[in-house]
């Protein structure tokens, strides 16, 4: 018999047993929130689940873009803009969501039929009610499975993050440097424009050949066409920005700040640089969760093995002649033939498999930062040769061709030569100088942290908890740091 | 080093018959110590002109007083001593620092000091011994060009003699036996020796004075130099493309003026030993006769009339005339290109180019931008101020009393003073009242019926 207390009884244990585990993202988010803001320094992230916050992100936005962008001012409109990264955000609250489902009980289940006598007279009825009872000892392990896949999200959402944050850096630096160059470039192709103006009169007056001053036009005319393919590529440039800050229509006409930023002072040293990476990567910290949560698999598909459903309930008969017969019923699968051992070594595969990724992504991970940093350490060495060798040379020919066409020893189409050549070098120095910018994010990206400009390593950023302990996977080739 | 040793006194012609027995040995003075001897009294006696800085001169050289001798701008003559009858001189051949003009100072070759060397200075049937140094970094000889002498001494190396190898010392030793003016030079690498700067003069006085007296003799040698702006070096393997112009190795306004009293009888001894140029010498204000070539003195009956004396290379022509017309007079090549210093050739043409927008644009690219050339290459001449490459002297002309003189090159004035005791620089000419052109007045234009 069923008392009504017992019933009530059962439903409080069942309602404890589901745990406290709110459909609320929240703490997920800030989670995610806090590693995002350890690993880029400019820039909040917002997550929009309704458009109440609406008129203040627009607003906020209209002031960033009021003012010429920087590089932190884009990645913070990046932030409040990019659709993708709100989407990327929704999955913490289907993961959280994937959590609460697994503390759920199953709904009891109540079946009833009614018989009518065939040449017999009465009716006849059945009715049972059943709750499925054994997955009430599944559910921690069930629990503990999504809570690592919550924590499997939250890392893979906060390397998306950054990686958005490197996206928009690159973008940026990219069109900043292709802008400044286009203004030397428009210099170019005025001297150029001189030149042929000079030749053009020269030859009115009578003091050229027609070959000449076709020759002198060709040069100019062939920089025009030089400059409109400039500006083609730059605006193309701003187009993939645009995209990444998520801007259209009137937001679409953004300015930058005129000038790349000088070399900072010095570089990090590449010692420690792997290690860091290691630890701040967060695709890897996803990637060695992952093992976890496949490691948990196993042990749940162990169990399912050895307990599998049950349910068990009430049972009640109606008889045709109306005599009613209750008692309790009870269903169990007998595992004889599938004790689940094909899922468990499913499970024990994709566990191996996630060790092997990992081992994988974190010897990609270390040959990325020596790459990356031995591509920065290039790059500075060009752009301070550049700056230091190059376009003071230039500087000279140019004051020395200056004195010699103050002499009357040289014509004033050499003169134009050599301020040509001059911005030439210095077009040069901003490339390189834009290169050395790019490599610097593509190294920040290797090691999943900003570096900070003073030169040295960022402060060590814990490995963010995680709810289930992580497997660590005993391979000979991962070794502790 | 500037090695300009001093001049001598003049002498008149009464004391040229004199035995040099009432002659004792002059000391040479130098700039602060006391003069050298001053025989007042006798006409045409000046005081020495001031010297230039020099470092001490020989105390033993000695002078001929058979002859006056020969002013030498921007240079001097060749000291000589006595030996048992024997005029004994002493060249050495080795590398110099010449200013060629204030702002041009080049290495070059030269003897004792300067370029061009010393003039040698003798007289018909003196015997003479010239020992030659070599200090140059390659072998050298001494040709001595137009004098008549025994083959051997004849100065071409590997023909006549064994080079002088670097460190050696050669003696040259002959009788004179012509009058006239001639020169001396190496024999051997001589595009690059003479290219360098080594050459001289050689005069030789008649042993009788012939012909009107002279007042005024002097010496010019004429070369021509390629010098890229900015460098210190000529470039001696030049053929054609010359551009530092020279008389005694100074380009104008490096070069000293020639001075004469106002009734001197004048001789310019004129030598060419450049590359490749022959040069048309003019004179301002006087029609002269050319009286001697290398060759020999010509006829007075032969003596060809000219303004103008051509001078080819490996030549010399002297001319003499009387200074009769007061002035600064020009005295210069004609070529137009040489007087001009350092001109760059192969610049585009800018004549008559009409200004246009681009000169606005071109001064944002280049601030130090000025448009130059449109009217032709005078405005230079008062561009003085503008940064050029080191060393060097594009275009520079010289300062007149009237303006930029926008010469160069080979290009000096004859100034002739009446009432002048000194033949040093006495400033420039103060011309008489209504002697000078100037710009047309209005009551003349009227009165002409000119129409401007």
């Amino acid at each position: 018999m069923i008392t009504t207390k017992g019933f009530i009884a059962a439903a409080l244990l069942a309602s404890l047993l589901s745990g406290c585990a709110s459909l609320n993202p929240d703490p997920a988010f800030e989670d995610v929130k806090r590693s995002a803001a350890e690993r880029v320094a400019a820039g909040e992230v917002l997550w929009e689940r309704d458009d109440s916050a609406r008129a203040l992100i627009d607003a906020r936005v209209a002031e960033l873009l009021s003012r010429a962008l920087t590089v932190e001012s884009a990645v913070q409109v990046a932030f409040l803009r990019n659709r993708l990264l709100q989407a990327e955000l929704a999955e913490l609250g289907i993961a959280q969501a994937e959590l609460v489902q697994a503390g759920l009980l199953q709904n009891p289940v109540l079946s009833a039929d009614v018989r009518f006598g065939m040449g017999v007279s009465g009716t006849g009825a059945d009715i049972g009610l059943v709750q499925e009872f054994l997955s009430i000892l599944q559910i921690p392990l069930r629990k503990r499975v999504a809570a690592a896949e919550l924590e499997v999200t939250k890392l893979e959402v906060g390397a998306e993050i950054f990686s958005l944050a490197s996206e928009v850096k690159q973008a940026f630096f990219d069109a900043q440097g292709s802008e400044q160059m286009l203004e030397l470039r428009r210099t170019v192709a005025e001297a150029t424009a001189v030149a042929a103006d000079i030749a053009q009169r020269q030859h009115d007056a009578g003091n050229i050949t027609d070959l000449d001053l076709a020759n002198e036009r060709a040069l100019y005319e062939e920089a025009k066409l030089g400059l409109a393919d400039a500006e083609v590529e730059l605006f193309q440039k701003r187009e993939r920005l645009t995209r990444l800050l998520g801007l259209w229509g009137g937001e679409a006409q953004w300015t930058l700040s005129a000038r790349l930023p000088a070399l900072p002072d010095q570089d990090p040293k590449p010692e420690g640089l792997e290690t860091l990476a290691v630890s701040n990567r967060l695709d890897l910290l996803a990637a060695r969760q992952r093992i976890g949560v496949a490691a948990t698999t196993v042990s749940l598909n162990r169990f399912y093995g050895l307990i599998p459903e049950g349910r068990a309930g009430v049972a009640s008969e109606r008889d045709l002649d109306g005599a009613w017969s209750l008692g309790p019923s009870i269903e169990l699968p007998i595992p004889l033939f599938d004790q689940r051992q094909a899922q468990v070594a499913i499970a024990r595969g994709r566990q191996r498999q996630n060790e092997e990724r990992f081992a994988e992504l974190a010897v990609s991970i270390r040959s990325d930062v020596r790459r990356a940093w031995a591509e920065l350490d290039a790059s500075r060495s060009r752009a301070t040769y550049y700056e230091r060798v190059l376009l003071p040379l230039r500087r000279t020919i140019l004051d020395q061709t200056q004195r010699e066409y103050n002499g009357m020893l040289v014509g004033v189409y050499q003169l134009l030569q050599a301020k040509r050549d001059e911005v030439e070098a210095g077009r040069a120095y901003i490339e390189s100088l834009r290169t050395y910018w790019e490599s610097r994010v593509e190294l920040e990206r290797a090691l999943g942290t900003e570096l900070p400009l003073s030169g040295g390593l960022p402060p060590a950023s814990p490995a963010p908890e995680a709810s289930t302990p992580a497997q660590a996977p005993p391979h000979p080739h991962h070794h502790s740091e | 080093m500037d090695n300009e040793e001093n001049k001598t006194s003049a002498f008149s012609r009464r004391d040229l018959l004199v035995s040099g027995a009432t002659l004792a040995g002059v000391v040479l003075a130098a700039r602060s110590a006391a003069g050298a001897e001053n025989h007042t009294g006798h006409e045409g006696h000046v005081a020495p002109p001031a010297p230039s800085p020099s470092p001490p001169v020989d105390s033993k050289a000695e002078r001929d007083g058979r002859y006056r001798p020969v002013v030498v701008p921007n240079g001097s003559t060749l000291p000589w001593k006595l030996v048992d009858g024997v005029k004994v001189f002493h060249l050495k051949a080795e590398p110099v620092v010449r200013e060629f003009a204030p702002g041009l100072r080049l290495n070059c070759w030269g003897y004792n000091g300067q370029t061009p060397g010393p003039v040698i200075e003798a007289v018909e049937g003196d015997r003479i011994r010239v020992y030659v140094s070599n200090r140059l970094p390659e072998a050298t000889s001494v040709h001595w060009h137009g004098i008549l002498l025994p083959n051997g001494m004849d100065g071409v190396a590997g023909l006549n003699q064994r080079r002088i190898e670097p460190g050696i010392t050669f003696m040259y030793e002959f009788t004179l036996k012509q009058h006239g003016t001639f020169m001396y030079h190496p024999h051997f690498d001589e595009m690059v020796q003479m290219g360098m700067g080594l050459m001289g003069m050689f005069v030789i006085h008649p042993k009788e004075p012939r012909g009107p007296e002279v007042q005024r003799d002097f010496s010019i040698m004429l070369s021509e130099w390629a010098v890229k702006p900015g460098t210190a070096r000529p470039d001696t393997s030049e053929m054609t493309d010359f551009n530092v112009l020279t008389m005694n190795s100074k380009a104008f306004p490096g070069t000293e003026p020639l001075v004469a009293k106002l009734g001197d009888r004048v001789r310019v001894r004129l030598g060419n030993l450049g590359a490749t140029d022959h040069h048309p010498i003019h004179l301002h204000g006087y029609s002269f006769r050319v009286t001697e070539t290398d060759g020999g003195t010509i006829h007075e009956n032969g003596q060809w009339p000219e303004t103008t004396v051509l001078v080819p290379v490996g030549s010399t022509r002297t001319i003499e005339f009387v200074a009769d017309a007061a002035g600064d007079w020009a005295f210069h090549c004609h070529m137009t290109h040489h007087v001009m210093n350092q001109m760059g050739h192969g610049i585009p043409n800018m004549i008559g180019v009409k200004p246009g927008t681009g000169d606005k644009k071109i001064a944002t690219l280049l601030p130090q931008y000025m448009s130059m050339g449109t009217t032709g290459m005078g405005e230079m001449a008062d561009m003085m101020g503008m940064p050029v490459p080191k060393n060097s002297i594009p275009m520079l002309g010289g300062r007149g009393p009237f303006g930029a003189i926008d010469m160069g090159g080979m290009f000096t004035v004859l100034k002739v003073r009446d009432g002048i005791t000194s033949y040093e620089d006495p400033g420039w000419y103060k011309h008489p009242e209504g002697t000078v052109a100037v710009r047309a007045k209005k009551a003349d234009l009227r009165r002409d019926g000119i129409k401007t």
